[in-house]
C-alpha cells in the first residue's frame, strides 16, 4: 500500500512537472528565431513556466480522485495555495529580469498608441494575477463573501491566463511558429477543460444523481446530523473517513459546495449517508434549519484518510467535530464485526459538548473499544483526562509497541500539530499515522 | 506536518522549474 502510494505520488509529480516544462522545451524544436541574451531567455522561460503553472492550478482543484488520493485533499489544496505564489513570482520576475538587464523590450514608445498589443496583455495578465493573490491571501480581512470571492477568483485566473497567452502570441517571437502557437493554444484549451470538468460536467452529473434529506438530527455540542438517501439512483460506496462536497441550497452549478466527512457506517444499506455538522458560523449555522424532504447534491467520496491497512490496533485521535470521520470508522468496524482493539482519544471543551458520547459508550459493547475522553473544561469531580491530548496520555492509555499501531488524527490545526510532534517523539514512523485537516478550504 | 509536506513540494517544484528554465536559457543563448 505504502509503496503503491509512493509510486502514484512519483508518477503524478512527474506528470505535473512535465505539463509545466514540456511546452517550454517544445519551443526549442524546429526552426528557431535568432538567439537573444542569456538573461532574456531565462526571463522568458520563467514567464512560460509560470503561466503553465497557473493553468495547471485548475487541475489541482478539479477533484480528480486518482491525483488527490495518494496525498490527501488537504495537502493538494495547500499545495494549490502555496504554488500559486511561486507561479505568480515567476510571472512577475519575468519583466523584472528584463528591467534589470536593461532590455530594450521594456523601452517605452513615444506614445501609448505605439505600445504593441502583446504588451498590453502582459500588463492585463500581471494586474489580474496581483489582484488574484491579494484577494486570495486576505479574503477574510477584505470581508469578501466566499461565493463572490470564488467567482472572482476564477474570473481573474481566466483573465491572467488568456492575457498571458495573448501576450506570448502578440509578442510573436517563439509563437510566431504556427505549430508552437497551436501547442500553447491547445494547452490553454486543456486548462479551460479542467475548469469545465469541475464546474460544468461534475455538476451535470450531480444534477442527475440528487439526494433527499430523510432526517435532521440534533446532536450534542450545537451539532446537526443530516441523513441523506439517494433519490432515484443507487448512490456511491465510500470508505470510512472519506468526505464529500455538500450543496444544500441552489443547484450544483453554484459555487456553494462545502466539504464534510461522512459520519455514518460505510456498510449502511441503500446508499444512505450521514454528515454531522457543527455550528461554526457561516454556512454551518444554517444547517439546523434544513428540513426533511429537501433535495441536496453530494459530490464524493474523496480523501485518503481511511482505514484498511494491516495493523494490530487502531488509535483514533479526535478533537471537537474531528470526531465525525472517526465515528464513521467505529460504526463501520462494528458493522463488520472487527475484533481488533480500538482506542479513541476524544478531546472536547466540556462533557456536554461531546458529540456521539452516548453512542460511543453503547458501541463499546460491540467492539474491543476503549474511549478516553479529554476535557479542556472538566466538571467538578471529573477523574478523567484533562487539558489537551498529549504524548503522556498515549503512554498511559496505549499498549507498548507504539510503532505497530495505526493512528488517525482529525481536529483543529494546533491540536494536530501537537499530536504529530508527540507521535514523532514516540518514534512512530510517518507511514503509521494519518491526518486530515478539516479546515483545508 | 501536512502543510509542511505541501510546502516542501512547492519548494521542490520551484527548484526544478528554475533549474530547467536556466537550462533552457543556456541551451538557447549558450
Amino acid at each position: 500500500m505504502q509503496s503503491h502510494d509512493l509510486a502514484r505520488k512519483t508518477i503524478w509529480s512527474a506528470i505535473y512537472l512535465l505539463f509545466i516544462l514540456a511546452p517550454l522545451f517544445a519551443l526549442l524544436a524546429g526552426t528557431l528565431p535568432p538567439a537573444r541574451g542569456f538573461g532574456t531567455e531565462f526571463s522568458v522561460a520563467l514567464g512560460y513556466s509560470g503561466l503553465a503553472m497557473m493553468g495547471l492550478q485548475f487541475g489541482l482543484t478539479a477533484r480528480f480522485r486518482h491525483v488527490t488520493e495518494p496525498w490527501g485533499e488537504d495537502v493538494i489544496y495547500h499545495f494549490h495555495r502555496r504554488v500559486s505564489l511561486l507561479a505568480v513570482g515567476l510571472v512577475v520576475v519575468h519583466p523584472l529580469i528584463l528591467l534589470a538587464i536593461g532590455s530594450d523590450k521594456l523601452a517605452m514608445p513615444a506614445s501609448l498608441g505605439e505600445v504593441p498589443w502583446g504588451a498590453w496583455f502582459a500588463v492585463l495578465s500581471i494586474g489580474a494575477v496581483i489582484v488574484l493573490v491579494i484577494t486570495a491571501l486576505w479574503r477574510k480581512q477584505l470581508k469578501i463573501p466566499y461565493e463572490l470571492w470564488h467567482l472572482s477568483h476564477i474570473a481573474l485566473a481566466l483573465i491572467a491566463i488568456f492575457g498571458g497567452v495573448l501576450h506570448m502570441i502578440g509578442w510573436g517571437f517563439y509563437l510566431a511558429d504556427p505549430l508552437k502557437r497551436a501547442l500553447w493554444i491547445g494547452m490553454t484549451l486543456f486548462w479551460i477543460a479542467l475548469l469545465l470538468y469541475v464546474r460544468l460536467f461534475k455538476p451535470l452529473f450531480m444534477l442527475r444523481r440528487p439526494y433527499r434529506i430523510t432526517e435532521v438530527r440534533s446532536e450534542r455540542g450545537d451539532t446537526t446530523t443530516l441523513v441523506m438517501q439517494p433519490d432515484g439512483h443507487a448512490g456511491f460506496r465510500f470508505k470510512p473517513g472519506q468526505f464529500g462536497w455538500l450543496t444544500v441550497w441552489g443547484s450544483p452549478f453554484r459555487i456553494t459546495g462545502h466539504p464534510f466527512s461522512f459520519s455514518s457506517s460505510a456498510e449502511a444499506a441503500q446508499g444512505r449517508v450521514e454528515m454531522t455538522i457543527r455550528n461554526l458560523g457561516d454556512f454551518t449555522s444554517q444547517v439546523k434549519t434544513i428540513e426533511a424532504g429537501q433535495r441536496v447534491y453530494l459530490d464524493g467520496p474523496y480523501g485518503a484518510f481511511t482505514i484498511g491497512q494491516p495493523t494490530d490496533m487502531h488509535v483514533l485521535i479526535a478533537g471537537g467535530i474531528g470526531i465525525t470521520p472517526m465515528m464513521s470508522m467505529i460504526r463501520t468496524l462494528a458493522d463488520r464485526g472487527d475484533s481488533r482493539p480500538l482506542v479513541l482519544l476524544y478531546g472536547g471543551k466540556n462533557w456536554d459538548s461531546l458529540t456521539f458520547r452516548e453512542e460511543l459508550d453503547a458501541l463499546q459493547a460491540r467492539l474491543d473499544l476503549r474511549v478516553v475522553y479529554v476535557l479542556a473544561e472538566p466538571p467538578q469531580g471529573w477523574s478523567g483526562e484533562t487539558g489537551h491530548i498529549n504524548a503522556a496520555m498515549f503512554r498511559r492509555h496505549l499498549p507498548p509497541g507504539y510503532a505497530d499501531h495505526e493512528y488517525f488524527i482529525c481536529g483543529p490545526d494546533p491540536m494536530m500539530d501537537a499530536i504529530e510532534r508527540a507521535l514523532g517523539e514516540m518514534d512512530v514512523p510517518r507511514t503509521r499515522y494519518h491526518s486530515e485537516r478539516y479546515s483545508f478550504v | 506536518m501536512r502543510r509542511l509536506l505541501a510546502n516542501h513540494l512547492v519548494v521542490a517544484t520551484g527548484i526544478v522549474v528554475v533549474a530547467l528554465s536556466l537550462l533552457f536559457a543556456y541551451l538557447r543563448a549558450g
